[in-house]
């Protein structure tokens, strides 16, 4: 079982990572969120009776270790330390992240969920437990800030 | 850049960023190692709700449409959404007939006058209600004309005290299926020493058939035989912001004017 989770774990692990980097604005506390998001996942992964959903199942865990996290302190704007994880990425990726963390709330997450994890309106409303409605409003109203971030103008 | 070009660059930047980085977490095997771990997650208490649900037939969870604050922009009133945004709150949605709705927040103020029903009209009282229907359709125009939104208070029959004789009015949208109405009324905080109720029905007019009142004690409650959408959310207002003697001149006002009939109620004198 343990093999089982990993190997499932693993295939999504970067796209969790860059979920909780939204999130929480910081690599580490990131890496914290995700790492405890893990061992709960793994306590708990003979309990998901369809693992097809494992990748929603613990993208939720995780957004719940989030906002925990988030309880304690407040929002940073942008991204706020330690970048060595992303030494070997290019300078426009970078900055495409870090307008991603400065959309406000949580907005950034359905950038990340969308696109980072190439998961589809419905299955972000489960993650968020949402209305794909609601889901689709607010992916689009993030798309339209970060856009208007990174290339200025009207927000069309 | 429109739209789908950046869309489209928004998908290379996903794979390229995906590739460009190493991660490994500790999972399982050394889980001893998280007692090192860097922060300490402490669970805060959870903020308890300003709503809360009368009545439900089947409660979903909370927050799952947009919040009052958003609605309030996308309605353009920009000064009641300040308001939402630093005062949230969500009922849970309850589906009962063939729609589920939920109260997405209230709010009142002295300055406010958002939907300009009368320039004579200060201090008043918003709310924010998303429904839509059951059956999975999205909600049109002909849909929420039926749909009626109101506050109630107790003491006071519904079908006298309701939004249509409180000065109220309302605006809405229908975004992505999902009817977000906001409402507009005299203030009630006068009345935070009582009961103080949002209805939701699918009945243009609050009556007797789809809301019960006991004339002993003043409570109103969902009429059990009222084959449709009769909803009620209860809100708990700070009772310091009573205002018994502004209240009782707000009713002798109504009652002036006709819209409340019954002078010697006794459920209005229990008060």
């Amino acid at each position: 079982m343990y093999e089982d989770f990993e190997r499932k774990y693993r295939e999504c692990e970067k796209a969790l990572f860059l979920t909780a980097v939204g999130y929480v604005h910081n690599t580490e506390d990131a890496k914290d969120c995700l790492q405890e998001a893990a061992l709960s996942a793994l306590r708990a992964y003979g309990g998901l009776k369809d693992r097809e959903l494992f990748k929603t199942w613990i993208t939720r865990i995780l957004i719940n270790k989030c906002r925990d996290m988030l309880r304690k302190r407040k929002y940073a704007d942008g991204l706020s330390d330690n970048m060595n994880v992303f030494c070997r990425s290019s300078e426009s990726d970078i900055e495409i992240l870090d307008a991603v963390c400065r959309l406000g709330g949580e907005l950034s997450v359905y950038i990340t969920l969308y696109y980072y994890n190439d998961m589809t309106y419905e299955q972000i409303a489960k993650v968020m437990g949402q209305s794909v409605s609601t889901v689709k409003y607010r992916t689009k109203k993030a798309l339209k800030m970060l856009k208007k971030d990174l290339c200025g103008g009207d927000d069309e | 850049m429109n739209m789908e070009e950046f869309e489209r660059r928004m998908r290379e930047h996903s794979e390229s960023i995906l590739s460009s980085f190493d991660l490994r977490t500790d999972i399982g095997g050394k889980e001893l190692g998280m007692k090192n771990k860097r922060n300490i997650i402490a669970r805060t208490a959870i903020i308890a709700a300003a709503v809360l649900l009368v009545l439900s037939s089947t409660a979903f969870a909370a927050y799952k449409y947009l919040s009052a604050y958003e609605v309030a922009e996308e309605l353009d009133k920009p000064k009641l959404a300040e308001y939402f945004k630093n005062d949230p709150c969500s009922s849970e949605a309850v589906t009962d007939g063939d729609y589920r709705a939920a109260l997405l927040g209230v709010a009142s103020g002295k300055e406010l006058n958002a939907l300009n029903l009368g320039d004579d009209l200060k201090g008043r009282t918003y709310a924010v209600v998303a429904a839509e229907r059951t059956d999975g359709a999205d909600m049109s125009y002909d849909d929420s004309g039926h749909i009626c939104v109101s506050p109630l208070i107790e003491g006071y029959k519904p079908w006298q005290l309701n939004i249509a004789t409180m000065n109220g009015g309302y605006t809405e949208k229908i975004i992505d299926g999902v009817m977000y109405r906001m409402i507009e009324c005299d203030d009630i905080e006068c009345f935070a020493d009582r009961k103080i109720y949002i209805a939701v029905s699918d009945e243009t007019f609050i009556s007797g058939s789809t809301y019960s009142f006991d004339e002993k004690s003043g409570e109103i409650c969902e009429n059990p035989a009222y084959d449709g959408t009769n909803i009620l959310f209860g809100l708990k207002l700070d009772a310091s912001l009573a205002d018994r003697e502004k209240a009782e001149e707000y009713i002798r006002r109504l009652r002036d004017e006709k819209f409340i009939l019954d002078s010697d109620s006794p459920a209005q004198d229990a008060f």
